[in-house]
């Protein structure tokens, strides 16, 4: 019921630029910045799916992120059964997870801008969290994320 | 003056004392913590003036490296086209980075309103240019209205206490926005300083308070011990001490002075043992300081079966005064003491009665008056009340 909550005030904050004047991200004292950053990842990662249970692919994240991840998000270890995979900054694919036409998030804005297979970042920059999508690669792969995502969406 | 009321009147002026030294430490703590805000934020004013002030040189000192370009196009088309300009600008940025200065860099807007970093000063986090920078408050926006430097405190972003901003204006608009992001530790540091300062305080608090308890503590032993050393043990009467000291300050006039002996008490001893002897005092003592009166008459042993009494005159009258001791001395004769089971006796004593002691030079000479004239009541049968005659109502 917390989470659920948490998710839900985190919901609120992110829908609440929808006119880009108030860029507002919830930074909850209590949660370092690998808890904060999987609570944002997870709340994506069920939107871009367009359900709430979602399993994500890691990749070349330690046991320690892994551990805070899975308090929020369902992980698994195999990319084939994962609805989204997110690549560590600058780290490639492996070759068996490629043409699987997967979502790819990237914690790397040069990533997520050099590489059209990435539809999205989610990226730390100057201690704050940035979000990401390009407009081109979501109409691609037909996924429509709710308005309040407008603000993050570039014409890439 | 009576002991009790002596003791009663400072005990009153020591609450008073202690009460006010209790509401002051109440107040200095209070204070501290309400001075608290003001006070951290006047420290932090003060350890990022300089902050301040360097930022302000820099977007200064971009903004003249900008009208030195003299170009008619978009300048901000311009700087992001040209390199070496950007790389002057970081140049100018890197120096201020410390310890506390956790960032610098400089944002813009593109054309459709996204913000974007120009350069980054930074060592560590660098970001490139054009790469997407989400403004994370308001502040962001309006200073490109205001056009004014503005701070941003953190209270959601963990890494940094505050983000100072200051607008680069070329042609009268925002271009780029400077941003110097400041170190939580500042803010740790400032903590950690009031920290100390309220240790301190709390810590003067603490020893004030120790010796107010061991002061408390004296004043009470104290207050004890003259309470053993004043009061006879076995009649609960004043003693020899307490006239010592009540002699010399005394006004004389206000009482008349009478000296009791309790008649044939020798006798009591001799045939009824010594602890009949101290039943008879201590009955003779308890009826006599009933019929004396309640914080107008003292009655103080100063010998085995002697009493001395002061007994308040009214209005300079002996009157009402008189009519006491004469209760006393008329009522005993009637009153019966138990000092065994089963075993009454009848007691009668002499009194010596000096009306005027306030006449005689001191109180010993005043004494010896009344004294004597108890020798006069004694060798004239006992059982009398004998009074210096020069003045009598």
């Amino acid at each position: 019921m917390a989470v659920l909550m948490k998710i839900l005030i985190l919901l609120l904050t992110l829908a609440y630029g929808i006119y880009g004047n108030n860029y507002l991200f919830l930074m909850e004292k209590e949660l370092n910045e690998i808890e904060l950053e999987s609570k944002i990842v997870a709340k994506i990662a069920q939107d871009l799916v367009g359900q709430n249970e979602v399993k994500v692919y890691l990749t070349h994240y330690n046991i320690e992120e892994q551990e805070a991840y899975k308090k929020f998000i369902n992980i698994t270890s195999h990319c084939v059964e994962a609805d989204i995979i997110f690549l560590k900054k600058n780290k490639t694919l492996d070759s068996s997870c490629e043409g699987l036409n997967k979502i790819i998030l990237t914690n790397s804005y040069q990533q997520f801008v050099e590489d059209d297979t990435i539809i999205g970042a989610f990226f730390w920059a100057k201690a704050r969290p940035n979000i990401v999508f390009s407009k081109n690669r979501l109409k691609q792969n037909n996924i429509t994320l709710p308005q309040s995502y407008n603000q993050f969406i570039e014409d890439l | 003056m009576n002991i009790k009321f002596f003791f009663q009147q400072n005990l009153v002026l020591f609450w008073g004392f202690i009460i006010v030294l209790i509401v002051s430490i109440g107040i200095l703590y209070l204070g501290t913590l309400k001075l608290e805000k003001k006070l951290k934020s006047e420290l932090l004013a003060i350890s990022t003036e300089d902050m301040i002030a360097i930022s302000n040189n820099i977007s200064k000192k971009i903004e003249e490296i900008l009208k030195n370009q003299n170009i008619d196009n978009d300048m901000l088309d311009f700087v992001l086209d040209n390199s070496e300009l950007q790389y002057s600008f970081e140049n100018i940025l890197t120096p201020i980075i410390t310890k506390n200065i956790k960032f610098a860099y400089l944002i813009y807007k593109d054309s459709s309103g996204v913000f974007r970093y120009l350069v980054d000063g930074s060592y560590i986090d660098k970001m490139e240019t054009k790469t997407k920078f989400d403004a994370d408050s308001k502040e962001w926006f309006e200073i490109y209205n205001t056009k004014k430097p503005i701070i941003i405190k953190h209270n959601t972003i963990q890494a940094l206490s505050m983000t100072y901003l200051v607008p680069v204006i070329y042609n009268d608009n925002v271009i780029f926005v400077l941003a110097v992001d400041l170190s939580i530790d500042k803010f740790k540091d400032i903590e950690d300083v009031w920290d100390i300062v309220q240790y301190g305080v709390l810590a003067v608090i603490i020893v004030i308070l120790i010796f107010l308890c061991a002061l408390i503590f004296q004043i009470f032993r104290f207050y004890k011990m003259h309470k053993a050393v004043y009061i006879d043990k076995l009649t609960g009467a004043y003693n020899r001490n307490y006239l010592h000291d009540f002699e010399q300050v005394v006004n004389l006039n206000q009482y008349i002075l009478a000296v009791l002996d309790i008649d044939y008490f020798k006798k009591i001893n001799d045939i009824y043992g010594h602890d009949a002897g101290d039943i008879i005092l201590k009955n003779v003592t308890q009826y006599l300081q009933q019929n004396l009166r309640d914080d107008e008459d003292i009655l103080i042993r100063y010998g085995g079966e002697e009493f001395c009494l002061f007994v308040k005159k009214d209005r300079n009258h002996n009157k009402a005064s008189l009519n006491v001791l004469d209760r006393i001395f008329n009522n005993l004769q009637t009153n019966k003491f138990e000092i065994m089971p089963n075993k009454l006796i009848q007691v009668t004593v002499s009194i010596g009665v000096n009306l005027e002691p306030g006449n005689s030079e001191s109180f010993k000479d005043a004494f010896a008056i009344a004294d004597k004239l108890l020798y006069e009541a004694k060798n004239g049968g006992r059982n009398k009340i004998v009074l210096n005659a020069d003045k009598t109502d």
